[in-house]
């Protein structure tokens, strides 16, 4: 004998139903929203914005170094900003030549954007300043600077590069960095004396 | 026919493409089988007796492996010949990667001159006579990733070192005694070195980068 159904509700979701299943989706929600307002998806680059962000960092270093010509007093420091200029502007070339090259449009992006600001914000803060304050600023916010473009170069840039002609571009632009990084720390010594 | 047997024997025309003529059997598959047909002399076979004396020495050989028209003895005699031959040179010291010294990891104050003497000396298998064992030389030099490689190089008086910037920066040369002013990526700058002596040097837009000339 079949059993009577019980199931008086047929077909229809209940109210009970209704509302777990509003509650539980509302939460979720609520979750995912708070989640993405906390911690923003980054998303890796591309080529084009590898290539931009490299354009960007040299840039920004280059406009550093065209300051410290101007004001610096100091023999070294100048030496200094003017390598800066030389060789920043030179990985500049060689990065737009191969963007060129492979027909690929620099792309901005959240990363090249906060470099640009950041930037911005530093030179307003060395302008200024004068003499050995300056140097001391200047030099401090170079090897800072030198440090977290390397950084970036490891974890992000050169892991996420596509192309293979890019890739070597950035290998080639890591003993530049590091060099670089090394003189400044250097002086940073001597000025601290 | 059975492999291996003398060739003198009428060809089967019924059978041309039967594999087991033998070496001379083989030689004869390459008749064109409209000969069958032909009227009047058949002249196959002066062709197949024409070719039968080299097919037969082939033969009583063992049917040995070789490569045509070489035969064994020639390839195994100039095998010797030439195995002796590097085999001396080798003795020689000969140094097959010499004249130019800048590596990945050059071994530190190597001797470049014995190198760039040795390698003169290997380029050619007949062992030329070396003009004169203190003729001035070009010694190569490379800045690349931001270092001076080799780091120290060992000269004669009178050798010319010639620095080639492989970087993409620019770079200098610089010592008390001599100074290349900025040398351009790819562009290279010699120097003489007349006296002895000990010559460091730096470039000077990147003072960690060091190097020393040796001059003996």
């Amino acid at each position: 004998m079949t059993k009577p159904n019980m199931n008086t509700n047929r077909g229809k979701p209940s109210m009970r139903k209704i509302i777990a299943l509003t509650i539980t989706t509302a939460v979720l929600a609520a979750f995912t929203t708070i989640h993405a307002q906390t911690a923003p998806a980054a998303a890796p680059p591309n080529d084009a914005q590898i290539a931009q962000i490299v354009l960007t960092a040299d840039s920004v270093d280059v406009d550093y170094g065209n300051l410290a010509v101007k004001k610096t007093k100091n023999a070294e420091v100048k030496a200094f900003a003017e390598t800066m200029i030389r060789d920043h502007t030179a990985v500049n070339n060689k990065a737009a030549a191969l963007a060129k090259k492979l027909g690929m449009t620099p792309e901005a992006s959240d990363t090249s954007k906060s470099l640009k600001s950041d930037g911005d914000k530093e030179m307003a803060k060395l302008k200024a300043m004068h003499g050995a304050e300056f140097d001391k600023a200047y030099i401090d916010n170079e090897v800072t600077y030198h440090t977290s473009v390397i950084g970036a170069l490891n974890t992000v840039l050169l892991p996420n590069a596509k192309n293979a002609e890019l890739k070597a571009l950035l290998e080639s632009g890591k003993p530049i960095f590091e060099s670089h990084l090394e003189h400044a720390k250097t002086l940073q010594n001597s000025l601290n004396k | 026919m059975p492999a291996g047997s003398t060739s003198v024997a009428p060809r089967p025309e019924s059978a041309p493409w039967r594999a087991d003529l033998g070496p001379a059997g083989l030689l004869r598959m390459n008749q064109p089988t409209l000969q069958r047909d032909r009227q009047g002399v058949d002249y196959g076979e002066q062709q197949n007796v024409q070719k039968l004396p080299a097919a037969i020495r082939d033969e009583q050989r063992g049917g040995l492996v070789t490569i045509k028209p070489f035969s064994l003895w020639t390839l195994v005699i100039s095998g010797i010949v030439f195995f002796v031959a590097a085999f001396f040179l080798a003795r020689q010291g000969a140094d097959f990667t010499a004249t130019n010294v800048d590596r990945g990891n050059p071994p530190p104050a190597q001797s470049t001159r014995q190198a760039v003497q040795a390698g003169t000396a290997s380029a050619s298998v007949v062992p030329s006579t070396v003009a004169d064992a203190n003729a001035p030389l070009v010694v190569h030099l490379a800045m690349k990733n931001m270092k001076f490689s080799p780091a120290t190089i060992e000269i004669k008086k009178g050798d010319t070192v010639e620095w080639k910037n492989d970087d993409i920066t620019p770079h200098t040369a610089t010592s008390a005694t001599f100074d290349s002013g900025s040398i351009a990526s790819d562009a290279v700058w010699r120097h003489t070195f007349k006296d002895a002596g000990n010559f460091p040097y730096t470039c000077t837009f990147h003072p960690e980068m060091k190097g020393t000339v040796v001059v003996k």
